[in-house]
């Protein structure tokens, strides 16, 4: 009985993962074997020069975020877990802020502040007579993806922090431990679980987020502009579906390396 | 081998942002090798008193804290050369037991061979020899607190600290453990600080015994002179069981349930029997008498039930009387 139970509980998931996950999923597969280069259209990150490229690019760049975002998000969530202070509040709430935008403004906000007309431009300008622009390049779309991705992991690395029993930090200073003797062996090892987690969560939107870099240019070359390059504008719907599935295993398996890595430390950790 | 050495506080008072005082200001020394325990209810001041004494916290300006002839008051405990024990264990999950152990040689700098060799040593010492490569979580509670302890005395503190160690554990083993310990520090003649809540792991650890409350120290002597000889009536209440008589001229009279005994109805006191629980070598008989209810340990085997009267006479030599309230101000000493 309670089998038949337990079916009735995953049977509304299976049924949506069915109509919109596994169906569409497979028709897109075989619309990515149905051009003209049939299956090799799934190699084409290996063979075509441009997609590999494009494909290594979105890799480097979501990983570059990734670090990234773990590293200024984990020194922020140590400050603000240890600290209590007159505006920690309204502090933590601007820097979860971003939580709440689409891509597209993450975009326009990045266009203000580094684009032709914006901020970083105009004060450069001014001081050495030099117009800095970088918002429609690589580095913009970095400065996005940081700033979307900064909110959640602060959030999870931050309630990881909470849970560390503070004793733990103690005794190591008791046994002669410094401030980053505790950081290393103490922290960060009690931080990994929380780490992995949103370091995936940020990898994975980094390398299928589309809006930001459609609002700051087309030709910037990360592998959802491509999809949508290939796509709309030039019809090309095997490349546009062979690529869309390729990106979606290329991801799938670096967040399993990942997890791999740390969920066997984290077994050792118990 | 382990340097004993004199702790000493020095008007070491702390008072929390919101101006609660913790601690008010106290002087308490610690020879070297004593085993000293702090002893008192939850909020008296005993842990602030052993987070001052070993570093992780700050006394309030003007107290001092001495290693020997060393001043270190501005010695976080990270430079103070100190073993710390806790009741949560806080061992490293992400390191093996002899990590663990070896934690505070590798922080020094000894070659592996050392390391390897005084992290058996003090793993022998605690009994866990056999657990070197176990991970934490593969361990019970009893053998956790003992992987603590060998790794703090490792570090061949100057001293060390123990801030609850036994009460997460169940009852049969904080007994053996508290033995052990006991036995332990002994033999290693480390100073110890040690901070209990509970009356008889005080007893069966300390050389001395600080009673504390509300932030003072109420008392320090051995267990026995505490037990027989209080100072005053929160020492005499809080430390061991006691049976009030009738207050004379503003004076309070307790009596320990030992020095008490039962007697035919008619004699002594007069009482009638409200419960009794056997323990074996005694029976714990509670009483209702024209005294008011008493407590009292009967060794004669008597066949007592509910509403039996009975009578009970006093051992007047053993009367410990003291005013009234207010209580005496507690003299730190």
């Amino acid at each position: 009985m309670r089998t038949r139970f337990d079916l009735l509980l995953i049977l509304p998931a299976g049924l949506f993962a069915l109509a919109f996950f596994v169906v569409p999923m497979a028709r897109l597969a075989l619309v990515g074997a149905s051009g003209p280069e049939g299956l090799g259209a799934y190699f084409s990150v290996v063979t075509n020069a441009r997609h590999r490229e494009v494909m290594l690019a979105t890799l480097a760049l979501s990983a570059a975020v990734t670090v990234a975002t773990l590293v200024l998000a984990t020194a922020a969530a140590l400050f603000l877990a240890r600290h209590r202070f007159p505006g920690r509040g309204l502090l933590v709430a601007m820097l979860t802020f971003p939580l709440a935008f689409p891509g597209v403004v993450i975009g326009f906000m990045i266009i203000l502040l580094a684009g032709r007309q914006g901020l970083i431009g105009q004060v450069s300008d001014a001081l050495v007579g030099d117009k800095i622009v970088f918002a429609y390049s690589m580095a913009g779309l970095f400065t996005g993806y940081l700033y979307f991705s900064l909110p959640r992991v602060l959030i999870t690395v931050m309630s990881g922090v909470e849970t560390i029993d503070p004793a733990m930090a103690e005794a190591a200073r008791s046994l002669g431990a410094k401030p980053w003797h505790v950081l290393r062996d103490v922290t960060l090892p009690a931080l990994k679980p929380a780490l992995v987690a949103s370091g995936a969560i940020a990898f994975a939107t980094a390398m299928g987020a589309f809006g930001t870099a459609f609002t700051l240019a087309t030709d910037i070359d990360v592998m959802p502009m491509l999809i949508y390059t290939e796509f709309t504008l030039q019809a090309n719907f095997a490349t546009a579906g062979a690529l869309a599935i390729v990106l979606g295993l290329v991801t799938w398996a670096a967040l399993l390396v990942a997890r791999a890595f740390g969920g066997a430390s984290v077994a050792a950790a118990g | 081998m382990i340097d004993p050495t004199r702790i000493e506080a020095r008007a070491c008072a702390r008072t929390y942002p919101n101006g609660t005082r913790a601690l008010h200001p106290t002087d308490l020394g610690v020879e070297p090798g004593e085993r000293l325990v702090l002893l008192g209810p939850s909020g008296c001041g005993k842990t602030t008193m052993l987070r001052i004494l070993s570093g992780l916290d700050r006394p309030d300006p003007g107290g001092r804290v001495l290693f020997g002839d060393d001043d270190v008051t501005d010695r976080p405990i990270e430079r103070r050369n100190v073993g710390m024990v806790f009741q949560s264990y806080a061992l490293f999950p992400n390191m093996c037991v002899a990590q663990n152990v070896a934690y505070g040689l590798r922080l020094k700098g000894l070659p592996r061979a050392e390391r390897e060799a005084r992290a058996a040593h003090y793993m022998r010492l605690c009994r866990i020899e056999a657990l070197g490569a176990r991970r934490i979580d593969q361990l019970s509670g009893g053998q956790r607190q003992r992987v603590a302890l060998a790794r703090a005395l490792a570090a061949e503190p100057r001293a060390l600290f123990l801030d609850e160690p036994l009460t997460a554990l169940d009852a049969s083993l904080r007994e053996t453990l508290r033995e052990e310990i006991g036995a332990l520090l002994a033999e290693l003649s480390v100073t110890s600080v040690y901070v209990t809540h509970d009356q008889v792991e005080a007893m069966a650890i300390a050389d001395r015994i600080v009673v504390m409350s509300a932030g003072r120290i109420e008392q320090i002597g051995t267990p026995r002179d505490v037990y027989e000889r209080p100072q005053n009536l929160f020492v005499a209440t809080f430390f061991g069981e006691t049976n009030r008589l009738p207050d004379t001229d503003g004076r309070t009279h307790l009596v320990r349930p030992e020095h008490m005994r039962l007697v035919p109805p008619g004699e002594g006191i007069a009482a009638r029997v409200v419960a009794t629980t056997y323990l074996g070598a005694a029976t714990r008989v509670t009483l209702d008498s024209e005294a008011g209810p008493m407590r009292v340990l009967d060794h004669e085997a008597r066949r007592l039930a509910p509403g039996d009267a009975i009578g009970v006479r006093v051992d007047e030599s053993r009367v410990m009387t003291f005013p009234t309230q207010p209580a005496p101000e507690p003299r730190p000493s």
